[in-house]
């Protein structure tokens, strides 16, 4: 409908095979067939063809006037109408000089084309290196737009090079010329002809924002080897200085991983926080990754980073973190897994950006899983065993040391239409920790031991029916599910929360074993969790409808009253756990009215004290890949002490087959501001892109000596995108989507089964 | 110099039939016609021999024709020369060959077709040219040195 | 109100054997496994006879949902997403996908904890895709 008419006499590609995993190489066993009007052979002069010469070998084919071959035939040479052509590229040139022992071509004064519309130009030389896969251009031009017409961007340099195997271009001396007006010179520039060897944005960009002024980035990548490459991104913010940024990354037979850090040696928009009050302003971060297969069992994994201030994030971003995270992770880790058992061991340290407590680290943690016994049919024994050494700088936080072992005892027994498990286990946990004093200080350390059984039957049945849905005939399937849960009582009142944390009622939530992330809380429980889940499918079995309704039903009040933590100075935590006591009702509901309106209802319900409290709903309108609206509401009575009220509308409106809007706006109706807001249009033409947004964000001030989360920031940043993109350079589709996704908010897509 | 050591042989031909035609100097022999001169070997369905006395030297042509008539000859290299075509006329004094019609000669790495081949067995040399009306090629078909 | 129990496991007749390749996502392929065991189906290695499941590498994204007033993020969605590729003996290759999502509240005030729901979190996730994958070769047939 909108597609860009670009190519008109496309001449496909001649090889069925995809070109790039075919070689530039030639077999050099391949004879070469030449066909002329007249052919002098001799033994010890060369031997000449004169008269609409043909030469081919493989897969290459040379059309010339004349062309001689010398005796002892590794070179040739073919002058007039030359026109040379591969499955990769053609060429039209006036002189061909074919080395075979060097199996190199280069052929002068010569008009190219790649093929599949990759690129065209002229070059003086255009050289093919068959061994090193590469085509070496000098004093030559290059674009990708329709040959038709002049082109709107071509590169001149001085020397380009194709390498074919990597597919990547590198350019020396060039000028970039728009519509044939000289814009920059670029002493070297490299970029990619696909995106297999790395993709990601790499092309210069242009931002501008209020908090760092104009934002240009140019990044250089370097292909070192095959194992090794590097990504050099000098960056330049008016506001604030110049940064570089460098990734490196690597690969051996059994690991791989990147280094990537920040350099920037003064910000001026950079207030170092006082305590410190160096006044130093350099901003600097810097990220491992690596993975490695240790030997046959051990596997290894680490992701260190290191930040120089907290909000170094959120002032120039980092890597792929959002700019409104609240914490790194720091993680190093040792697994092994083994057929009927796996042991991992897990250092884990967080960075946590704002004034808040300083987190809990596990120095180390070490779990192991043995749940190999499965005989006989349906029997299971798993004997999951845990030591954690929690340990955190923040004074009134106790340090401990935790042994826990479940043995659990299951069985289950699955049939077509319902399943059935009965699982009981013996919680026992010590603890080795400090305990806190009156005055909120920590001392010394004693040992507290819990030991609690627990019980758990849950199954589900399926059901399934044909049925109407406004006069079409669909499949209805009816998942009733239970789950009865028994838990004894122990009161935990002097256990400390190291990495405990009360978890969502959603649908999947109601029926979990323990309503904590970790174990140092084991509530009481007496319980029936009731729920269904039902889903709706056409007859070409793509899901139209899925509703699932669940509740927890208390058979009695549970004793481990959550407010009998003496949890001193974390009211927000208690005030949190206290309302959970009553019953949570969860619903969710997806709903597709033929392929245009999509549906999205969530909801969490307290049905003891009659609130929601939490509710989001989010309707599609898509009319087709290019022409969509989003409406959505979240509504979130309490998290973390705040509560949430949040409204959002995203759209993707193609105007043309060239102009595409875009735009994303989220308000937060409880403190009424725009949270945030962006709009953009996107012109594309047949080899390049041009894409303008403008956009606004609240900004944390994480420096602040009070960024608590409840304390609404004033702060905000707005600022204008522009960025210039070759189309083709590695293939951008879905552009409008890429760039809106720059932001905080993303554009989520619905997804129902068998789409 | 084994080459020049062929041309120093007599020439052997022996035929089903022979005619001579003294008024025109020629010899001709016909059926299943062979004829060999050291390494060179060659087999047609007509031979005619020519004497020309013209000129000061002796001057002997052989017009071989067969479909094809055959040529065969070890070069001094130890390569085999092979050739073939509906006329071979071989210039023995001069040591010229001339091919014509489907002609082909085959050396070891090259293998060269057309209309008409002039070779030139000292020299070496080839000359091969196509005629323009036939509109087909002179097709040369070279394998890699490497399986010398 | 007509519902009758279903009748045959979810995995249909025609894929009795089949030879998954799970090393792309281990974790997954331990849940598909369990699954595809409990619906009576075996797995084997010999490719000539099987119906061919490769697991492509699966991958978790953490787009933001909602803001504290500080513009700190207050509410992630966890989307676990994973492609997979079906191949009947002597048919064309088909690519399906799975995606498992649930949004997930952060806290700067319990960070470890939060990393521990989080983990949980992509546990579940993982296992409702390999519900999902299962749910959706039982409608191969007809697809």
């Amino acid at each position: 409908a909108d597609e860009l008419q670009c190519y008109v006499n496309a001449s496909v590609s001649k090889a069925d095979e995809p070109a790039s995993t075919q070689t530039l190489e030639t077999d050099p066993n391949l004879p070469i067939i030449i066909e002329a009007d007249k052919t002098e052979v001799s033994k010890e002069s060369a031997a000449k063809f004169i008269g609409d010469v043909s030469i081919r070998q493989g897969n290459n084919s040379i059309r010339a006037n004349t062309a001689n071959i010398s005796s002892n035939r590794d070179r040739i040479i073919a002058s007039g109408g030359i026109e040379f052509s591969n499955q990769f590229f053609q060429a039209h040139s006036d002189v061909l000089e074919a080395d075979f022992n060097k199996s190199q071509l280069s052929l002068t004064k010569t008009k190219y084309q790649l093929d599949n519309f990759a690129g065209h130009g002229q070059a003086g030389v255009f050289l093919i290196d068959e061994k090193n896969q590469k085509l070496e251009l000098s004093d030559a031009t290059f674009t990708n737009c329709p040959p038709q017409a002049a082109p709107d961007w071509q590169l001149k340099s001085e020397k380009i090079t194709l390498s074919m195997q990597d597919e990547w271009g590198e350019a020396w001396h060039s000028r970039i010329e728009l519509f044939e007006v000289p814009v920059i010179y670029l002493p070297y520039l490299s970029f990619p002809l696909t995106d297999k060897r790395k993709s990601g944005w790499l092309y210069p960009s242009i931002e501008t924002s209020t908090q760092s002024g104009l934002d240009v980035s140019a990044p250089y990548y370097w292909n070192i080897s095959q194992q090794m490459d590097a990504t050099f991104t000098p960056r330049l913010l008016s506001k604030r200085g110049l940064q570089l940024g460098t990734e490196y990354r690597y690969l051996t037979k059994n690991s791989e991983g990147e280094i990537y850090f920040e350099i920037m040696s003064s910000d001026s928009e950079f207030v170092a926080d006082d305590i410190a009050g160096s006044g130093i302003q350099s901003r600097n971060a810097i990220n491992w990754l690596h993975t490695a297969q240790l030997n046959e069992f051990w596997d290894t994994s680490v992701d260190l980073i290191l930040i120089s201030d907290d909000s170094y994030v959120s002032d120039l971003g980092f890597k792929d973190l959002n700019e409104v995270d609240t914490h790194v992770q720091r993680r190093v880790s040792f697994n092994r897994i083994d057929k009927n058992w796996d042991l991992s061991i897990n250092l884990r340290d967080f960075e946590v950006f704002g004034s808040h407590s300083r987190p809990y680290r596990t120095l180390p943690e070490i779990s192991l899983n043995y749940s190999g016994y499965t005989q006989p049919e349906g029997w299971s024994l798993e004997l999951p065993a845990e030591f954690a050494w929690f340990h955190s700088e923040e004074k009134s936080l106790p340090n401990a040391i935790r042994l826990h072992t479940e043995p659990k005892l299951s069985w289950s027994i699955y049939r077509p239409a319902w399943e059935l498990s009965i699982a009981s286990s013996l919680a026992s946990t010590a603890y080795h920790q400090q305990n806190i004093t009156e005055v909120g200080e920590v001392d010394g350390y004693d040992t507290i031991t819990r030991t609690l059984p627990r019980f758990r039957v849950n199954g589900r049945l399926i059901l399934e029916r044909p049925v109407d849905w406004f006069d079409k005939s669909m499949r209805q399937t009816l998942e009733p599910r239970f789950q009865y849960l028994r838990v004894g009582y122990k009161s935990q009142q002097n256990i400390g929360l190291y990495d405990s944390v009360l978890l969502q009622d959603d649908f999947i939530g109601l029926f979990r074993e323990n309503r904590f992330s970790g174990i140092d809380r084991i509530p009481e429980a007496n319980q029936l969790t009731l729920g269904v889940t039902t889903r709706l499918f056409n007859r070409f079995n793509r899901e139209k409808l899925r509703l699932s309704i669940g509740q927890i039903l208390y058979l009695k009040e549970s004793r481990t009253d959550f407010s009998d933590f003496n949890f001193n100075d974390n009211e927000q935590l208690i005030q949190d756990i206290n309302e959970r006591g009553e019953s949570a009702l969860a619903l969710e509901l997806d709903l597709d009215i033929r392929k245009v309106w999509f549906l999205h209802y969530g909801l969490q319900f307290d049905a003891q004290q009659g609130e929601t409290r939490k509710s989001q709903v989010t309707i599609d309108y898509r009319r087709d890949e290019d022409h969509l609206l989003q409406f959505s509401h979240r509504y979130l009575k309490n998290i973390a002490n705040n509560g949430i009220q949040q409204l959002g509308l995203t759209s993707f409106w193609r105007i043309n087959s060239q102009w595409q809007t875009f735009a994303s706006f989220h308000q937060d109706l409880r403190l009424n501001r725009t949270v945030e807001a962006q709009a953009g249009l996107l012109y594309q033409s047949c080899c390049w892109e041009l894409s303008l947004g403008w956009q606004t964000k609240v900004q944390s001030n994480l420096a602040a000596n009070d960024s608590q989360t409840s304390v609404a920031t004033d702060e905000r940043d707005s600022g204008l995108m522009l960025s210039f993109t070759i189309r083709g350079f590695g293939q951008s589709s879905r552009a409008a989507r890429k760039i809106l996704n720059r932001g905080l908010f993303k554009y989520r897509e619905p997804h129902f089964l068998n789409q | 110099y084994s080459l020049e050591t062929d041309f120093g042989k007599n020439i052997i031909i022996d035929a089903n039939q022979q005619k001579l035609d003294l008024k025109n100097n020629t010899l001709t022999f016909l059926g299943k016609v062979e004829i060999s001169q050291g390494s060179l070997k060659m087999t047609a369905d007509k031979l005619e021999v020519i004497k020309n006395e013209s000129e000061n030297n002796q001057q002997e042509l052989l017009i071989a024709t067969g479909q094809p008539a055959l040529y065969t000859q070890t070069l001094e290299s130890g390569e085999v020369l092979t050739a073939q075509a509906l006329e071979i006329r071989y210039l023995v004094a001069e040591k010229l060959l001339t091919l014509k019609g489907e002609a082909k000669i085959t050396q070891k790495d090259s293998l060269v077709n057309g209309d008409k081949i002039e070779y030139d067995l000292t020299k070496q040399k080839l000359v091969a040219s196509s005629n323009k009306q036939s509109g087909n090629k002179v097709r040369t078909v070279l394998t890699p040195k490497s399986e010398q | 109100c007509g519902f009758k129990l279903r009748g045959s496991y979810a995995v249909p007749a025609s894929m009795q054997f089949i030879c998954l390749e799970q090393s792309a996502s281990p974790a997954l392929g331990k849940e598909l496994t369990k699954r595809l065991l409990r619906s009576k189906v075996k797995i084997i290695k010999d490719k000539a006879s099987c119906v061919s499941l490769v697991l492509n590498r699966d991958k978790i994204e953490r787009p933001v949902l909602s803001l504290f007033p500080n513009a700190q993020v207050a509410e992630y969605e966890l989307i676990y997403k994973v492609s997979y590729t079906v191949t009947f003996p002597n048919q064309e290759p088909r690519t399906f996908n799975a995606e498992a999502s649930r949004d997930y509240q952060d806290n700067p005030e319990a960070v470890l904890a939060k990393s521990k729901e989080n983990k949980l979190l992509q546990a579940e996730l993982r296992r409702h895709a390999a519900e999902q994958i299962l749910l959706q070769l039982a409608s191969l047939e007809n697809r």
